[in-house]
């Protein structure tokens, strides 16, 4: 109990020392706004973007820009990742194509993808989609190729469907690895909706920062910073619950529900 | 008396591995014939690449024989399956407590009734798992999953209980316990057991009948009946008797 209070304590000391390290840095150089705005200028700012409904407005646009096209890049990559566990022949005719997509940093498509469909929601859809797509399908494949093969065979012992050994035993065993999946699928979704709303954008989060930065306005700029931060900190911690939820039987889970 | 429920008839096993041109077969099993007894508790017995547990899988219909056949006896009409089978590991369902896995049989084959739940109660009992019902496997030590896995493998009542060396990861004192355990409940239900292992000593304390089996090609090379008195326990591996068929064994398996 003790070391969790030191932690605490230490922690918001950290965060003391910072903003004040920067207050004093704008104060003593003479920094001019527009560059470095002081701390409480920026809490200022982030606080009344909040109030007149800017953040709340542009905030939901790249919200459910990121949830829409997480979710359905996460259940294409998971049926994606579940026929090609399924069959070698049909995992091994796509392996190249995905490798080779994967290693294709997905933000470059953008360009691509505003000449094709133009500024706006289907740009910024697709490229969520893709970045959600690749992280959930290859942890569903891994998740579903290292289930030891005695399990398998208890399933062949108990006379089980094909059905029931997918939806009693393969799919829950492979949770924990689709679980890491769609977190890295949920972080490349929020970057790739800020990134595509610099380029395609009228709206959003993304938009805000370009637009902040176009007129000089660090205020504007760092406040929108706090506010994609905030944003994807609810949307990881989101998945974290549903993980904690589903997984309380995993080794990784299990220190946490004992200890509370 | 004597009624046969495993007859093991002409089993040969080959994996055949590489390419078309270059094919490379190794013979797992050659020749393999043997019979298992209503209520008997048979070991297959053998050094680590003899093929027993292929030929336990073989028997359970795991794995298909490339030639010969296995006959598992009638046993009345039967809605269950007609084997429990304990692993090496003990292949719990992480998300399940202890009583939920052993009741997992019963969801696959959807129908158990007010028996079973008290069968499963009861092994709980005999396998010393009383107050562990709502543990979860990460909760359990490696001993007591083991016994889980026992529970299960027995809960639909199969008449045959296959166990695929299901000490083999334990440490020794462990492995004297769930030996124990196995003995009071084997003695209780009177299942039909093939047992593999490669430890002598082991054998030798559980079986009526042990199977020796060697390598290259893996084949049968002893039929040993093993005369001691039951019910055992500890004492029995200290009379003169018990040395005797360790030391014919080891000489066999030299």
């Amino acid at each position: 109990m003790g070391r969790k209070i030191l932690i605490a304590v230490i922690s918001i000391l950290f965060l003391v020392l910072f903003l004040g390290f920067w207050k004093g840095y704008v104060v003593i150089k003479g920094i001019p706004n527009f560059i470095l705005p002081p701390p409480e200028a920026v809490g200022q700012r982030f606080v009344s973007l909040i109030a007149n409904g800017t953040f709340v407005r542009e905030g939901w646009v790249t919200l459910y820009t990121i949830i829409i096209g997480f979710s359905i890049g996460s259940i294409l990559g998971f049926v994606a990742g579940y026929y090609s566990a399924k069959s070698r022949t049909f995992e091994e005719v796509i392996s190249p194509y995905v490798m080779l997509i994967q290693a294709t940093p997905k933000v470059s498509l953008i360009p691509l993808f505003v000449i094709w469909f133009g500024l706006g929601m289907p740009s910024k859809l697709l490229l969520i989609v893709l970045s959600a797509f690749f992280p959930v399908m290859i942890n569903t494949i891994l998740g579903l190729r290292s289930i030891p093969e005695d399990y398998e065979n208890l399933m062949k012992i108990l006379q089980a469907s094909e059905r029931q050994s997918t939806v009693k035993m393969r799919l829950p065993m492979a949770t924990p690895l689709i679980m890491a999946g769609l977190k890295i699928a949920m972080v490349q979704s929020v970057i790739g909706a800020i990134v595509s709303e610099w380029m395609a954008g009228d709206r959003g989060l993304g938009y805000l920062l370009v637009y902040g930065s176009s007129l000089y306005d660090a205020n504007l700029l760092m406040a929108s910073i706090l506010a994609t931060t905030f944003l994807g900190l609810i949307l990881y911690w989101s998945i974290e619950l549903i993980e904690k939820k589903l997984l309380f039987w995993h080794e990784s889970k299990l220190a946490f529900t004992e200890g509370t | 008396m004597s009624e046969a429920v495993v007859i093991v008839s002409n089993v040969e096993r080959i994996f055949s591995s590489g390419s078309k041109k270059e094919k490379r077969e190794v013979v797992a099993l050659k020749d393999v014939s043997f019979t298992v007894n209503k209520g008997e508790f048979v070991s297959l017995l053998g050094p680590s690449g003899c093929g027993k547990s292929t030929l336990l899988k073989i028997i359970s219909g795991l794995l298909p024989a490339t030639s010969g056949s296995v006959e598992i006896a009638e046993t009345g009409e039967r809605k269950t399956p007609p084997f429990g089978f304990v692993f090496q590991d003990s292949v719990l369902l992480p998300w399940r407590t202890a009583i939920d896995n052993a009741l997992f049989p019963f969801e696959i084959t959807g129908n158990k009734e007010k028996a079973d739940e008290k069968n499963v109660r009861d092994l709980f009992k005999l396998a010393k798992l009383v107050g562990f019902e709502s543990s979860y496997p990460r909760q359990l030590s490696g001993g007591m999953k083991q016994r889980v896995a026992i529970v299960r493998a027995l809960s639909y009542n199969p008449p045959i209980l296959l166990m695929d060396e299901p000490f083999g990861a334990l440490d020794a004192i462990t492995r004297d316990n769930l030996n124990n355990v196995l003995l009071d409940i084997w003695e209780t239900t009177k299942k039909t057991v093939v047992f593999v292992t490669h430890s002598i000593s082991e054998a030798v304390y559980l079986s009526d009948r042990i199977i020796v089996m060697g390598t290259n090609p893996g084949r049968v090379i002893a039929d040993l009946k093993v005369e001691l008195p039951r019910p055992r326990n500890e004492d029995s591996k200290l009379v003169p008797e018990f040395y005797s068929y360790v030391k014919k064994l080891r000489e066999m398996l030299k």
